[in-house]
């Protein structure tokens, strides 16, 4: 490999330093490539939310396995590599060095493009960790952790090569991005494995949960935001040949971005089993959210006055100014669901999934696809092919879009209001069966389907336009002339770089008032002297030595290494405070004194096959605190009931009713029969048909290590050898194979559909026995409906304040 | 039977705690934002449009 310091050639006096565009290249092609494919796979299930046989009775084809293929892909490949595409190519120019290492660049687009093709074929084989946007499992984890090494490197490897003294904002907006994403996964994804495919997380319960939506949020925050918005403040000034319409106005952007993100995760738990005071925060930071969502928004669009005229004919702009429009209108959606009365409505509905939607088709499509579309003439060298089809794509995408979220927004606030509608003065459930709500809204589900096709059509458009440019075209790397040499006197290095005055007194300032906050007494009183000493300390240092604050400011954000170090400081701080409260409780606290036992082993297996079929993409285990819920399932959930579940299921969207107290409600024949054709019993259900759950044969043999990963994670398994293990299996299965014969379906023990079965009847039964009782000859109540009684173990409900008060009846009306 | 978690009231101070340090952040980039020199400002938002060739 060449050194990059070959590739400068001294020319009239100056240094001339070609970029590195080929690895530019590789990416946008495999986001158009990967786009394409996320797209597909998003169009397939969408289908099958439409027509039910579209799951072909395919365990590898299910809604539940390929949602998260359809997610992953869109996020890690399709943005992903546009991301990377975007940064190295915007950075080179915006620091005047060509990308540090050519090694490090193909290794890591080569890498990364296995990790997706390894994503590919384990999602839909059932290999997954059955957390939201953490679906890989560790080994790919581990494969993910160190190409974001090594893209971390190489970029930083690059910034200490610069040319340029100054960063411009939208590196710091890469640099929070690839600082943010490190402590986001490493944190989400400590887990124990119990085989090559197979671990449990840290984290349990209500913690778990927390961690999860830390890093769910923040993956939107800092994946599929931050980065875009670097993107944004480099591209379309380029796009548009002028400056950013107020370079000051992004500082504020980038600084408030940063700090408020980082709190608002807990507004996907509202109405939770979450402590209230964390649902407070994160529905306020959302709120704040606004102001600089909406000033970035704005100064994205106001860089395009004076050429509001080119809008209308040339592609690029266009994209841009519908990218950043969309940037605008989902982040003011955002925070509108964040509110807990309209999150009580819009929670568990396809109205979040519109959002999301119009978030990653309208403002990261539409960005990739003006990026893309700006970068190949000049990449390749040659003009566009079709300058006619691209405006087609905008079209046919922006139809689809609309089509798209119109959808979801009337599909999902029908949901919400029929799922949570009441009359008699509120103590009946006004809709009682939750099939209601599927098949109303089923011919929005075709829209949806459409709309997605006509954007998909968009995408396969550009790529049909972007082949016909490059076939044949010469390839063109960039290059600059400049006349410094990348070691000048701004490179701080490690030692000034971290101790320097205000690095210093901001990690004073900042430690002191975390300890005010969280400490007692005397200790708190004296952080907050230290806070206040720290800001006087800062002044006096200020007059004695000269100093400016502009000189402190610019001597933080002159060099990578205090910037980077503060942006740590400001992301660390939302987490901690939010997650280790929560964290430091026992589970003991959690389940109140061990009121909770764990699952039996056949039901952890169960769980696990729960888990691998993917049931938590349409099925929630948490019963929010509202009427509807409550009428309609039970008993609120509370925060110890999930407090051994590793990973915590409480779902994020009702395609299906809740199943967190599901258990007794029906008997095993029901659940049997079900699984094996859902419209038999559910007329008009969109689930798919599970027949490989009858015929497959559990393999036991995983559980004796599954259960010594549990006892480390602190779940209070009994001691027993493996032998009394399989005894205490069989004996459980056996009994419930016989009460499936008893009822008409004679089944071996050994198959999976025994331990799904035992698993869905613990739910909701912390101490209930584990068999239920013989099927019974009376006919079960339809699915979706309420049942009459009270789950065993759930006789009287506890009240927020830990005062006990009689439990709300499920009503049968 | 389950209670709801009961927290500690100092963890409700944390939300403050993290408000006047967003804060602080927020007056700080602002202001430093609103008096940045308008020659710095004009290189700074220049970046991106310098010229640059291709082979």
């Amino acid at each position: 490999m060449k050194s990059p310091a070959t590739y400068s050639e001294e020319c009239q006096g100056k240094v001339r330093i070609p970029f590195n565009d080929g690895v530019v290249r590789q990416f946008c092609l495999a986001s158009l490539l990967w786009g394409i494919v996320g797209m597909l796979v998003g169009v397939l299930i969408a289908t099958q939310l439409a027509f039910w046989q579209a799951n072909a009775a395919t365990p590898w084809l299910t809604f539940g396995r390929l949602r998260p293929l359809h997610t992953n892909a869109v996020i890690f490949a399709f943005v992903g590599n546009m991301m990377f595409a975007g940064v190295y190519y915007s950075t080179q120019r915006l620091v005047k060095a060509r990308l540090a290492s050519d090694l490090l660049s193909t290794l890591h687009f080569w890498a990364w493009q296995l990790i997706i093709v390894a994503a590919a074929i384990t999602l839909p084989m059932g290999f997954t960790r059955g957390k939201e946007y953490a679906e890989l499992i560790w080994p790919i984890n581990i494969s993910v952790a160190l190409v974001w090494v090594v893209f971390g490197v190489n970029f930083f490897w690059t910034l200490q090569r610069r040319r340029e003294r100054t960063l411009y904002v939208a590196v710091w907006f890469y640099i929070a991005t690839i600082i943010t994403i490190t402590v986001l996964y490493i944190v989400n994804h400590l887990q124990i494995p119990t085989s090559w495919t197979h671990a449990y997380p840290v984290f349990g319960g209500i913690q778990d949960a927390l961690v999860q939506w830390w890093y769910g949020h923040n993956a939107v925050a800092f994946f599929l935001t931050t980065p875009m918005l670097g993107i944004m403040y480099y591209f379309v000034p380029k796009a548009a040949g002028r400056p950013v319409y107020s370079y000051r106005l992004s500082i504020v952007h980038f600084w408030s971005i940063v700090f408020l993100y980082i709190w608002a995760g807990p507004h996907h738990l509202l109405n939770t089993a979450l402590p209230n005071w964390l649902q407070s925060l994160g529905m306020v930071f959302s709120l704040m959210l606004w102001a600089p969502s909406w000033g970035g928004m704005l100064n994205g669009l106001l860089t395009l006055r004076g050429v509001w005229n080119r809008v209308r004919t040339e592609p690029v702009l266009q994209f841009f100014a519908a990218a950043v429009t969309f940037y605008g209108m989902s982040t003011f959606e955002g925070p509108l669901l964040s509110i807990k009365s309209v999150n009580a409505l819009s929670h568990y509905t396809d109205w979040t999934i519109g959002h999301v939607h119009s978030g990653a088709l309208g403002w990261n499509g539409f960005l990739t696809a003006g990026m893309i579309y700006w970068l190949v003439p000049r990449l390749w060298k040659r003009p566009l092919h079709s300058t006619s089809a691209a405006q087609m794509h905008f079209w046919l995408g922006m139809v689809g879009i609309l089509l798209y979220i119109a959808a979801m927004w009337v599909s999902g606030i029908t949901q919400g209001l029929l799922l949570s509608a009441t009359q008699e003065s509120g103590s009946v459930l006004a809709y009682p069966n939750f099939l209601d709500a599927v098949t109303s809204t089923r011919w929005l589900m075709h829209l949806r389907a459409f709309g997605g096709l006509l954007y998909m059509g968009g995408f396969v458009l550009m790529a049909w336009n972007v082949l016909r440019t490059i076939r044949g075209a010469e390839k063109s790397d960039g290059y600059i002339d400049v006349v410094s040499s990348p070691h000048s006197d701004f490179q701080l290095g490690l030692r000034r770089g971290l101790f320097n005055p205000p690095v210093l007194y901001s990690l004073s300032l900042i430690l002191g008032l975390i300890g005010w906050g969280a400490l007692d007494g005397l200790p708190s009183g004296l952080c907050l002297c230290g806070a206040i000493a720290t800001i006087l300390a800062a002044f006096l240092h200020k007059d004695l030595t000269g100093t400016t604050w502009a000189d402190w400011y610019d001597l933080l954000l002159a060099n990578a290494l205090p910037f980077s170090v503060l942006t740590t400081v400001a992301v660390l701080i939302g987490g901690v405070a939010q997650i280790l409260p929560t964290i430091l409780l026992s589970t003991e606290h959690l389940t109140q004194g061990g009121a909770q036992e764990p699952y039996s082993p056949l039901q952890l297996y169960g769980r696990d096959l729960y888990i691998k079929e993917g049931c938590y993409n349409c099925h929630s285990q948490m019963i929010r605190t509202l009427a509807g819920d409550v009428l309609r399932y039970g008993p609120y959930s509370r925060a110890g009931e999930s407090a051994y579940d590793h990973p915590f299921q409480w779902g994020s969207k009702r395609t299906g009713p809740d199943l967190a107290r599901v258990g007794g409600k029906y008997p095993n024949i029901w659940h049997l029969q079900h699984m094996r054709d859902p419209r038999q019993i559910s007329p008009g259900s969109t689930m798919p048909t599970y027949p490989w759950l009858l015929s497959d044969k559990a393999d036991w043999n995983v559980l004796p290590e599954r259960i010594r990963v549990q006892k480390r994670l602190g779940v209070p398994y009994k001691d027993a050898t493996d032998a009394e293990l399989f005894a205490k299996v069989k004996a459980e299965a056996d009994a419930i194979a016989a009460d499936l014969k008893a009822a008409g379906a004679p089944v071996d023990a050994d198959r999976d559909i025994v331990a799904m079965i035992a698993y869905l009847q613990r739910l909701g039964k912390p101490l209930a026995p584990t068999v239920v009782p013989v099927a019974q000859p009376s006919t079960p109540p339809p699915a979706g409906q309420p049942s009459s009684t009270v789950p065993a173990g759930q006789a009287a409900g506890v009240s927020p304040s830990g005062v006990s008060q009689p439990a709300t009846p499920n009503v049968n009306p | 039977m389950f209670r709801r978690i009961i927290l500690e009231d100092w963890q409700r101070t944390l939300s403050i705690v993290g408000w006047v340090i967003f804060a602080a952040v927020f007056i700080t980039s602002t202001l430093r934002a609103v008096l940045l020199p308008k020659e710095q400002v004009r290189k700074l938002e220049g970046l991106p449009l310098e010229e640059e060739s291709y082979e």
